[in-house]
């Protein structure tokens, strides 16, 4: 038995529509493998950032996983929401990425989109606001068929990621 | 005979809290607190401070320097509830009174070695436009009630907040006995100190 440590923070946004955003993230991880200690999912503070800066969440993870096999490596998917001078709450962003598998200090750009309406939703939504969601939000990070998916691109969700390892040496896994 | 296996493993963080950039901010003092889980026990070295108040320098870098040394050692059975460091830069305002500039908060490096931090600063955002003009005015603005508050990531969500500025830390991480409780902490292999994610060389 094998435990992994991921101890760091989701450092904040950049390049999104807005610059007030917060960030709702949570780990996803397969069959084999148990959250012993830590939060696998929460959500950031509210951040108005200066035009053209970071936006800065510096949200800590702290994670303490067991695993039994190596498939269903833990990854973290986030959405990306923007609060409007009203107080109303947009998505800005769907994306997921895998924790790195090195044990070490990793900082991580993890790219972002949205779903892309029709004309007639993408002119409602730049007048009236409110951008197209997803039904199914385990789309993010599940690969599956999104063929008839339109997305854009939206901003990049900066990360800071230490990753420790236990026994995994010890089990011969090469990492 | 074998030597017995020691019963916890030892983190040292030594190094120093830099100084700021308060985006023109001038005189201002940061305090800093070491927060780390339950399992963790302070050996040595200080957990929290002040450190001394600074002006921006007169040439055209708008550097605030502390240069205020921080040493820490920790042991612990269990990586979990990592040290953070979280800092709370304070700043005069007109009429010279204390008033926050910024909060930040850093995982101390799980990696040993020398690395560098940059603590993006962000502080609580008034609820209204009225309630910011009274704590101009008043020189009371929002602050988080405990300043241990940024380590935590439970309740986060409820804050909004406005970020500026940043504080540089330099910090130089040890560990003993790591290795001997199963753990590869990445230390050994390329830079500790990573842009684009560890170097793997001779893995094949």
């Amino acid at each position: 038995m094998a435990e992994l440590h991921i101890i760091g923070q989701v450092l904040g946004g950049s390049g999104f529509q807005f610059q007030t955003l917060f960030c709702k993230w949570s780990l996803v991880s397969g069959r084999n493998w148990e959250l012993l200690e830590g939060l696998d999912q929460g959500q950031t503070q509210v951040d108005c950032a200066p035009d053209g800066d970071m936006v800065v969440w510096a949200h800590p993870i702290d994670v303490h996983y067991s695993c039994k096999g190596l498939t269903g490596w833990p990854k973290l998917s986030f959405q990306v929401w923007g609060q409007d001078v009203h107080g109303r709450n947009d998505i800005c962003g769907y994306g997921f990425c895998h924790m790195p598998t090195a044990p070490g200090m990793h900082e991580l750009d993890c790219v972002t989109w949205i779903p892309e309406g029709t004309v007639g939703e993408r002119l409602r939504a730049f007048f009236v606001g409110g951008n197209p969601r997803l039904k199914l939000e385990e789309i993010v990070h599940t690969p599956g068929d999104r063929f008839r998916l339109q997305t854009q691109t939206s901003g990049i969700v900066h990360l800071q990621l230490g990753v420790i390892m236990k026994d995994f040496v010890a089990n011969h896994v090469k990492c | 005979m074998a030597d017995p296996l020691p019963s916890c493993f030892t983190v040292m963080a030594t190094g120093q809290i830099e100084g700021a950039d308060l985006n023109g901010n001038d005189n201002a003092y940061c305090k800093f607190h070491f927060v780390a889980g339950e399992d963790w026990q302070l050996l040595d070295g200080l957990e929290e401070g002040i450190t001394q108040s600074s002006r921006v320098s007169q040439g055209p870098d708008q550097m605030l320097v502390w240069n205020f040394p921080l040493d820490v050692t920790y042991k612990s059975t269990n990586a979990y509830g990592w040290p953070q460091l979280v800092v709370s830069v304070y700043g005069l305002d007109y009429l010279g009174r204390d008033v926050i500039k910024g909060y930040g908060c850093m995982h101390i490096p799980t990696c040993a070695g020398r690395h560098t931090l940059k603590l993006r600063l962000f502080k609580p955002r008034s609820a209204s436009g009225l309630q910011s003009f009274l704590a101009w005015l008043s020189g009371m603005p929002a602050e988080f009630s405990d300043p241990r508050f940024p380590s935590y990531g439970e309740g986060r969500e409820v804050t909004r907040v406005v970020s500026g500025g940043h504080v540089i830390v330099q910090i130089n991480v040890m560990t003993k006995d790591m290795e001997l409780f199963g753990y590869t902490d990445g230390s050994s292999r390329g830079s500790a100190n990573t842009a684009q994610g560890p170097a793997l060389q001779g893995l094949f």
